[in-house]
């Protein structure tokens, strides 16, 4: 990084939306409901001065709806709450200190309903997408006297995430424009819903975008719903606007990962070979269900977790509650099936009173046996190699063996004494998207090289961070042999060039583009006169992958990996000491080493909130984010391209961490987080 | 309410009501105040009361009474900011514009200490600021660099 760069950034120089000003700012407030499932009735207001507004949904000159590609959800509430914190009306006016007197006096008269209770979900009134698939035959093998069966009931809750910046939206007017200031990795999206709500064309709106830092998804879901808050709020004044921080709003996190519900059952044949699994899941999709399709079936095809399974039997439901709309995350829910999958096969390794780390050994994908959706495995994943590095760098074996000692006495969780647990975990982690639906999975990249030399090359999303920036501009000058000076990058805002790919798995499979289009111009430049335009788009027509089906093999590119986590907890205290974490990642050439491992740290640090974050137990104590967690990484490269990081480690830690604290404890665990009785011992 | 607050180094009179964020009267005089979750945990609007590092947005405005502030403003001419351009430099270390300011100011006030700080000392101004974007290691590879810089300017 050059120095004034560096320089700019942390004499904290560098603008956000916070910082538009102009000399008759207007400040915007949103009034969120408290209840959680109601009818709108009206709002009585305060006497209000005349530089401050009331809007509410009827003031919309266009939609009221936010549409995410795959579901959606209304900006402002019409008759029904449906959710608490729904956006119900919104407050502006010059002076923040009056806002928010005002927004505490008014009076939002509703008549009570009772929420969607689990009667209304058993009774299938509320189911909104569902998933069956069958594979083989899994009853037939659980009927058998010899197998070992085991089944078993798991849980787990929603997911919250810090996210910074937060997402705050700002808009002037400039003539006939509109500019949003935004935070957003999806520009084309927001202008599209600022587009359908006020009722404006394309070239009304302009999206401003700022750095977005962290690969969170929060940013394809929170700026589209705050751009068009502070537009709504400027196409009614004029005027310029910005969403005031406040801290309840809860913008700073993210959107919450919904809870799921397993029922699991699985069973081996007395040589300990996995042969069924039955899994079926509900999956809470808050009350405006978005991408639940791409959650369900990710699940679905994630069900077998990092093991060879052939007979499957699978039901996934999405259902709708009254909890907040669930967002999308890096690994979708996939930290959740891996984990109770893992916990239900650690179970049936100790069933089968075989040696856990063969037993995973023996049962894990290989090359050749691949997936039970008829994807094969055409290369070796390589998770032996993966599961020898962390067991040979962390204590599993030793433990291991003490562990089995030490389950064989009944009397140890009474004498008072704390106790180690060590855990191991596989996963893999796919780029991309299964869905069909064009405004997901798309993803293309256009790049021009002009007769003066100059290349630009348009990306349909921004970054999560700068460096990628400064990689691609590095890769471009080396393989075109031109300055970096002469490189520059547009955020495209038309929806030719589709998204996101904008999360940070994606990364990769935009890096594939980039490489693909430069090799294109370089086979070229001498031939063909300039300019050169090429446009490269990720997943077409033709991808192996049949959707209704259920069969193929939707994802161009999987990262592997593998992790042990080793924990002691103090009976007296109540503290869980994480005493090393060894993870080794086959996610092929780093693309920025110095980001990877802030991505690995960050991983463990969200995951470890998730684990312990909403923990009941006032007596236990976690540790915090001031007490750092130990952790070693080993990079395997055996792949030749990038393959996604952001979101494995996400996958890895909880399944480990739960295997450690079941042993720590004596205890096997069946939530994320821990439950209050199954600790009751500690 | 009104109140004269020494503001990096010079006396500024802020008017506001009394029970005011100090974050949210102090972010239209410096913008490397950045307001994050409002709740004292990001560490997005920290700044120094009296040479110590406080969440500015958990400090009502009557607080800031005869107080002297320093926000980043008021370090860029410091010769301690020169060290930790330096000392991030060496140490390649490329963390988020958002963070940045508050970051930087905490290393400032571990940094403006006359002695050496040690690892603890260290590790609680990294606590100090809640973001994610840069791993522990490297951070506390460009302070102690950060504090190599201030030694050799010092000592040679």
């Amino acid at each position: 990084m050059d120095d004034r760069r560096l320089k700019e950034k942390l004499s904290g120089r560098v603008r956000y939306p916070q910082d538009v000003s102009s000399k008759n700012l207007l400040h915007v407030m949103v009034l969120y409901s408290t209840e959680i499932r109601a009818d709108l009735l009206g709002f009585e207001l305060p006497e209000l001065p005349q530089d401050v507004f009331f809007i509410t949904s009827k003031d919309i000159p266009g939609k009221n709806w936010l549409d995410f590609g795959d579901g959606g959800m209304p900006l402002l509430a019409e008759k029904e709450i449906s959710y608490k914190g729904q956006p119900l009306a919104l407050i502006y006016g010059p002076r923040l200190d009056e806002l928010e007197g005002f927004i505490d006096k008014i009076i939002v008269k509703t008549e009570t309903l009772p929420p969607l209770s689990d009667l209304d979900i058993q009774e299938s009134k509320a189911i909104s997408y569902e998933r069956r698939i069958q594979e083989g035959n899994s009853e037939g093998i659980f009927q058998k006297d010899e197998n070992n069966v085991l089944e078993d009931f798991f849980e787990t809750t929603e997911q919250w995430h810090f996210s910074f910046p937060a997402p705050y939206s700002s808009c002037q007017k400039e003539g006939p424009r509109y500019i949003i200031h935004s935070i957003t990795q999806w520009p084309w999206m927001v202008q599209k819903n600022v587009c359908s709500t006020l009722k404006l064309r394309k070239d009304q709106v302009q999206i401003k975008t700022y750095p977005c830092e962290n690969s969170q998804d929060s940013k394809l879901f929170i700026p589209i719903q705050t751009s068009c808050i502070v537009a709504l709020a400027c196409f009614l004044s004029k005027k310029t606007t910005t969403l005031t921080p406040y801290p309840t709003d809860g913008l700073f996190l993210s959107r919450g990962r919904g809870s799921i519900q397993y029922y699991l059952k699985a069973a081996t044949n007395t040589q300990g070979d996995l042969l069924a699994l039955k899994i079926d899941f509900s999956f809470d999709s808050g009350a405006w269900p978005i991408w639940e399709k791409e959650w369900i079936d990710k699940i679905c095809f994630a069900s077998t977790a990092s093991y060879h399974c052939r007979n499957v039997e699978i039901h996934g439901k999405s259902q709708p509650t009254n909890n907040p709309p669930t967002g999308q995350f890096p690994d979708s829910a996939l930290s959740s099936v891996f984990s109770m999958i893992e916990l239900l096969m650690n179970s049936l390794a100790l069933q089968c009173k075989g040696d856990i780390l063969q037993w995973k050994k023996k049962n894990i994908l290989r090359k050749g046996n691949g997936f039970f959706t008829g994807a094969l495995l055409t290369k070796e994943p390589g998770l032996d190699k993966l599961i020898d590095e962390v067991v040979e760098r962390s204590d599993f074996k030793r433990k291991h063996s003490s562990y089995q000692y030490q389950s064989g006495r009944d009397s140890h969780h009474s004498l008072g004494i704390g106790s180690r647990g060590i855990g191991l975990s596989t996963a893999y982690l796919p780029s991309g998207f299964l869905t069909n639906n064009s405004d997901l999975y798309g993803a293309a990249v256009s790049l021009k090289l002009n007769q003066e030399g100059q290349l630009s090359i348009s990306l349909p999303f921004q970054p999560g961070h700068k460096q990628l920036y400064k990689y691609w501009a590095l890769t471009a000058s080396e393989m075109l042999n031109i300055d970096q000076k002469q490189i520059q990058f547009l955020i495209n805002n038309q929806p030719l060039l589709a998204g996101p790919g904008t999360l940070g798995r994606n990364i990769t499979v935009i890096n594939q583009l980039i490489l693909n289009g430069l090799q294109w111009i370089n086979k070229r430049r001498f031939r063909d006169p300039l300019p050169l335009e090429v446009t490269r788009r990720y997943r077409k027509k033709t991808a192996k992958w049949n959707d209704s089906g259920f069969t193929g093999n939707p994802f161009q590119f999987l990262s592997w990996g593998a992790m042990t986590v080793e924990l002691m907890t103090d009976e007296e205290t109540g503290y869980i000491d994480i005493k090393q974490i060894h993870i080794a990642l086959d996610t092929g050439p780093l693309m920025i080493p110095s980001l990877a491992s802030s991505v690995v740290e960050r991983g463990l640090r969200q995951a470890h909130n998730w684990l312990t974050g909403s923990f009941q137990i006032p007596r236990v104590n976690f540790p915090g984010f001031k007490d750092r967690i130990p952790f070693n990484v080993f990079w395997q490269r055996s792949q030749s391209q990038p393959r996604s990081l952001d979101g494995l480690v996400q996958i890895l830690y909880p399944a480990a961490f739960l295997q450690a604290l079941s042993q720590a404890t004596g205890q096997s665990q069946h939530n994320i987080p821990p439950l209050s009785q199954e600790r009751s011992n500690l | 309410m009104t109140l004269n607050i020494q503001l990096n180094g010079t006396v500024v009179e802020l008017t506001s009501p009394s029970e005011y964020r100090l974050s949210t009267v102090l972010k239209d005089q410096c913008r490397g105040i950045h307001l994050g979750c409002g709740q004292g945990k990001c560490g997005s609007c920290l700044i120094l009361v009296d040479g110590l590092p406080r969440y500015s947005c958990q400090m009502p405005f009557f607080s800031a009474k005869n107080k002297k502030i320093t926000t980043i403003e008021g370090i860029l001419n410091s010769q301690e900011f020169q060290d930790i351009l330096k000392g991030f430099k060496r140490a390649n270390l490329d963390i988020c514009d958002f963070c940045a300011p508050s970051r930087v100011l905490s290393i400032y006030y571990l940094l403006s200490k006359s002695y050496t700080p040690d690892q603890g000392e260290v590790e609680d101004v990294l606590s100090a600021v809640n973001c994610s974007c840069s791993s522990y290691d490297s951070l506390q590879r460009g302070i102690f660099f950060s504090i190599e810089e201030k030694n050799r300017r010092l000592h040679g």
